[in-house]
């Protein structure tokens, strides 16, 4: 892939990109981590998987926005076992008037958080989640059915706890 | 796009109550910028070129590192001199202040604390003490190499395969490595600089009939991709999308489970006692999960450091993983005393990790939601903004989010209201921090816990207790009000 043919290949993701980072980090380093994806996605661009540029790059931005946690927490070790999991967006990306949905989706796991948002949030196909966490579609399947049933568990809880 | 969860109600419940995102608008420079900067060297590659070199030598490698990271001097009283570059300045920092909502995230699951939140003004007890200490330091190095800890471990778990090497990593200025070996459903991880491994066995989970197919429209699967591309030209793949219940709970006992944990980690060289391996439970007709936690332990005290091994409702042990780091005692350092420590909460460049077992304090859940979310506190309505903006958010059209911003529209800022946090008690613990050049180090810090908002007993944060002068603290910026929601 040429320079010419990687630009028009990744125009179309410069929105969702953005979105996608918007979500996780401080808005004034959005510019900044969307360059480091970029570059990485420049580097690495024969092993981007055919009609799935937008996962792909969603893939490598969960490896930036964990790095990039991990310089501002000076928190080597606090990575989650999955690196990209370090990038689910928090509970206080939900509205607070959501009440319990939110209190329940910030109660998650990063990894319960991430594949989550991954279908929630930025629209994907449980196909595309499972290489935007460079995993199988099976087992992108089951994370998804079983952070769901967290959830869902977690509101139940919740709403018995108040009755 | 969302073909498979497209009338999931919950799905579509979590789409609703997001936030709209204005989004900075990216320009394509930043694709041709990236298409024309030069290639990077990898970290390895730098290592083979410096030892190429005739200049590389173990007292050189050793120089670096005092220059950026750490300074040992004489001794000094008994104690010494000891010097850490932390964090980093300027843009970094900048970004750190405004963090509280992502050192939210960083919290590993299961453990529930409080941020160090700008809107508290931490007040000292006055029945807290005021002694001040010495602690010891130590500075924690991976044991082997990643290479060989993968092959320990492949061997152990029977993990067979072509380990792939992805270098997507940074730490400090390095590019470290991550290995991974995919064996089927068994999976083997391991992460640089900290020798941080992961085992998982997809199988070990037992699942309930399938009741809904669903269908991959491009083979992602990497055992038929090593490789990591994908063939479009590959017959769809169809996978189970919603199972029913599994009722069949197998977990072992706790004795079992402790006398199983034992020998793992012992086989893989933790050597722990049976009364320092915490066990956590849960268990429901459609999911049953059991886990054995141990610290690595320095003088005696858990560090952060934990090895973990969970079990899947079948009974078979579905994860093992932990940290081939070695810990080494470098010499003894003066502490504040824990009134002083009190002080330091509303600095995140204080801010310390440490054993979980510190941080399952009572901390309410909700708790940040209660006191407000990004600034704002209990009783403050909603901005005109955010109702309008939760409201017309649109869950049927995916992605969440409409609105893309110019990088010079800034939203207005507010003052966050501020909260009295009463820290009532101390605890000393081993504090883990990251410095500039990507070492990480185990300090002296507190677990400090009080009262705030009618809660008792919630942890406040770990804060180091070394004596100003241990640490070179990025600078600290100039303090902006946290930005509410829009």
């Amino acid at each position: 892939m040429d320079q010419q043919e990687f630009v028009a290949t990744f125009r179309e993701h410069l929105t969702p990109l953005s979105k996608y980072l918007t979500r996780r980090v401080d808005r004034i380093d959005v510019e900044d981590l969307a360059a480091d994806v970029f570059e990485i996605a420049w580097r690495k661009r024969e092993s981007c998987p055919p009609d799935m540029q937008l996962a792909w790059l969603y893939r490598i931005a969960g490896f930036v926005v964990a790095n990039h946690r991990r310089k501002l927490g000076r928190r080597g070790i606090s990575l989650p076992l999955l690196e990209t999991d370090a990038a689910a967006p928090s509970a206080e990306d939900l509205a607070l008037s959501a009440g319990s949905i939110s209190d329940a989706f910030g109660r998650l796991s990063p990894a319960d958080r991430q594949v989550l948002s991954l279908i929630a949030f930025e629209g994907l196909s449980v196909a595309q989640a499972a290489v935007a966490l460079g995993i199988s579609a099976n087992s992108a399947s089951q994370r998804i059915k079983r952070a769901r049933e967290r959830l869902a568990k977690k509101m139940s809880d919740d709403l018995s706890d108040t009755e | 796009m969302n073909e498979n969860f497209e009338q999931d109600k919950l799905i579509q419940e979590l789409r609703k109550a997001a936030k709209p995102v204005r989004a900075p608008k990216l320009s394509e420079d930043a694709l041709l910028a990236a298409s024309n900067a030069p290639a990077k060297t990898s970290w390895r590659e730098r290592v083979a070129m410096a030892r190429r070199s005739t200049r590389f030598s173990l007292a050189g490698a050793a120089a670096i590192v005092a220059i950026s990271a750490l300074t040992l001097g004489s001794l000094n009283s008994g104690h010494a001199n000891i010097h850490i570059t932390l964090g980093s300045s300027g843009a970094q920092g900048l970004a750190g202040v405004a963090g509280s909502k992502v050192s939210s995230d960083m919290i590993a699951p299961n453990q529930s604390y409080m941020t160090m939140y700008p809107g508290f003004n931490y007040i000292a007890d006055p029945a807290m003490s005021q002694s001040e200490g010495s602690g010891n330091v130590y500075r924690v190095d991976q044991a082997m190499s990643a290479s060989a800890i993968m092959k320990k471990l492949s061997s152990y778990f029977n993990v067979n395969g072509k380990v792939e090497t992805n270098s997507w990593n940074q730490v400090g200025k390095n590019e470290v490595s991550s290995l991974s070996l995919v064996d089927g459903n068994l999976w083997l991880y391991v992460n640089e600089p900290l020798g941080q491994f992961y085992y998982s066995n997809a199988d070990a989970q037992g699942w309930g009939p399938c009741i809904r197919e669903g269908k991959a429209n491009v083979t992602v699967d990497e055992n038929l991709n090593p490789n990591g591309t994908t063939d479009a030209s590959a017959a769809p793949t169809t996978y189970c999308e919603e199972h029913g219940a599994y009722t069949q709970t197998r977990l072992p006992s706790d004795s079992a489970a402790k006398a199983q944990a034992l020998k793992i980690f012992s086989d893989l060289g933790l050597n722990v006692d049976a009364s320092e391996i915490s066990l956590d439970r849960y268990n429901d007709p459609s999911f049953a999960y059991l886990s054995a936690t141990a610290s690595l332990k320095a003088d005696g005290l858990p560090t952060s450091f934990e090895w973990t091994i969970g079990w899947a409702n079948t009974g078979e042990i579905s994860n093992v993983s932990g940290y081939e780091v070695k810990i080494v005692n470098i010499g003894t350092v003066s502490t504040v005393s824990p009134t002083a420590a009190v002080g330091r909460l509303a600095d995140y460049r204080w801010s310390a990790w440490c054993a979980s077992t510190y941080t399952f304090a009572a901390a309410p859940s909700g708790v940040v939601k209660s006191l407000g979310v990004a600034g704002t506190s209990e009783g403050v309505s909603p901005t005109a903004e955010q109702s309008s903006s939760t409201s017309s958010t649109d869950g049927a059209s995916p992605p969440v989010g409409s609105e893309v911003v110019s990088p010079t529209d800034q939203p207005t800022p507010r003052e966050p209201t501020k909260v009295d946090f009463t820290v009532k008690s101390s605890k000393a613990v081993l504090g883990t921090i990251t410095d500039s050049s990507g070492q990480t180090w185990i300090l002296p810090s507190y677990a400090l816990y009080g009262d705030a908002n009618n809660e008792t007993g919630i942890l406040a944060g770990i804060v180091l207790a070394v004596q100003d002068g241990v640490i070179d603290l990025p600078t600290m910026p100039a303090v902006s009000p946290l930005l509410l929601p829009y």
